[in-house]
């Protein structure tokens, strides 16, 4: 390939990573300019010679690789605001490792005679994960972009300091807030050790519609078995928050303690979901599963952030005030 | 060591150089010029400006309402020649007068702070 050639190849390049409207007047305009830089810098070769190729390499080398020039035409627009990112990657990281779960458990529920049929199975399940995970994406991204796309169109010029929120020291607990927060998780509780649809038959007495008792039913090995494991973490949860409440501000002991049981938590809800169903009725039991690997799958990342957070905060930074 | 401090030298001497790059190219094309004269017009009076960041540069400044151009076919090579819009002639007397009141400034600033 002669130096001219490799202009060439190097301005299209440069040129097809740019709106249309601009492509042609950039490639043109660029291949001229390099031209002439590669004649200034070969200008010190004897008369009768031809720019070579390893002058012209240098100085595309020194231009930048295709997607870096081009990007100094023109900055794309971004998919992702920076700021949305982290939100992006959460949300993201939330379903996918939530679909992941349950691709397993219906892998491991799905009957399976043969090692053909386990294999073909399992070709399948991992063919129509893969393509729920791009949905997945796909509609994340869309909705980020347009989250973004609204907020520069529609610019907030009236930003006030005043509507600044007061700084918030993020080891001290609101104690009303947390109180009402345990009255409802207690209740939560106490509804899920009771039993659905036990509670809907002393509501209900005689007039409770079996239908209606029989779809909120747990499944027998789960009562009987792994329930109580779970209640046990949840009102450990719960302990350890009013422990907090009642101390008015988080401890490091009482934040690790609180990693440990979200990390628990979280392996006992993936672990019904994946050995076994929760309810009797198969509705119920899947939209139960559902959120169990939702919940199980945001208690990892909150565990993972936790973690991060706490090495981050080791020796922790002097402010003044 | 020494060399971590030549990386931080190049790196800040950068970031100075990017912040008057768009004076220097602003005062040389009071004149017509196509990017290959700029740049030359440019390194002949010490300012020399890396082709990758200058031919760019002037297509952005276009974009922003700051310059004009057009295709020029003579003799030679076709070239697309560059000057300043009348909203560039504003904003280069703008830059022009902030850039000697803060080189006023400096010089007091790096007076008093001569390592010795």
């Amino acid at each position: 390939m002669n130096a001219h050639e490799m202009i060439k190849r190097y301005t299209h390049q440069v040129a097809r990573r740019l709106p249309k409207n601009m492509r042609n007047d950039v490639r043109a305009e660029l291949e001229a300019l390099l031209s002439e830089e590669l004649n200034e810098k070969s200008a010190s070769l004897v008369d009768g010679q031809t720019p070579d190729e390893v002058t012209a390499r240098e100085l595309l080398v020194s231009f930048g690789s295709p997607a870096d020039a081009a990007l100094r035409y023109h900055a794309p627009q971004l998919i992702i605001e920076t700021r949305d990112s982290r939100l992006f990657g959460k949300i993201a990281g939330v379903l996918l490792v939530s679909l992941f779960i349950l691709a397993i458990s219906v892998f491991l529920s799905e009957p399976r005679a043969t090692a053909e049929a386990s294999s073909a199975v399992a070709e399948r399940i991992a063919r129509d994960t893969t393509e729920l995970a791009l949905q997945i994406l796909g509609a994340l991204l869309v909705i980020f972009w347009l989250v973004g796309f609204i907020r520069r169109r529609f610019p907030n010029d009236n930003w006030n300091p005043k509507s600044l929120a007061p700084v918030r020291d993020p080891d001290k607990i609101n104690r009303p807030l947390n109180i009402a927060a345990i009255l409802f998780w207690a209740g939560g509780l106490t509804v899920l050790a009771a039993g659905p649809a036990e509670l809907i038959a002393a509501a209900a007495g005689e007039n409770a519609a079996p239908a209606i008792r029989a779809a909120f039913a747990y499944d027998s090995e789960f009562a009987a078995e792994r329930a109580w494991f779970l209640w046990s973490l949840l009102a450990a949860a719960i302990a350890l928050h009013l422990w907090q409440t009642i101390e008015g501000r988080r401890r490091r002991l009482t934040r690790i303690l609180s990693v440990i049981l979200t990390l628990a938590i979280s392996a006992a809800l993936f672990e019904i979901v994946l050995t076994g169903d929760a309810f009797a009725s198969e509705p119920a039991n899947q939209i139960m599963k559902l959120a169990m690997a939702l919940t199980g799958s945001y208690g990892l990342i909150e565990v993972w952030a936790a973690v991060r957070h706490e090495r981050a905060h080791s020796h922790p930074t002097p402010l003044a005030g | 060591m020494v060399k971590d401090a030549d990386i931080t030298h190049s790196k800040m001497e950068l970031e100075l150089r990017r912040g008057v790059i768009v004076l220097a190219a602003l005062s040389q094309l009071k004149s017509e010029q196509y990017g290959y004269s700029l740049r030359q017009a440019l390194r002949e009076k010490g300012m020399d400006i890396e082709e990758g960041t200058l031919y760019p540069l002037l297509r952005r400044l276009e974009k922003q309402g700051l310059l004009t151009s057009e295709w020029r076919v003579g003799e030679g090579p076709p070239r697309r020649y560059y000057h300043l819009s009348p909203d560039g002639k504003r904003l280069y007397l703008k830059l022009a007068k902030t850039w000697r009141a803060l080189g006023a400034v400096m010089d007091d600033l790096i007076g008093e702070g001569t390592v010795r």
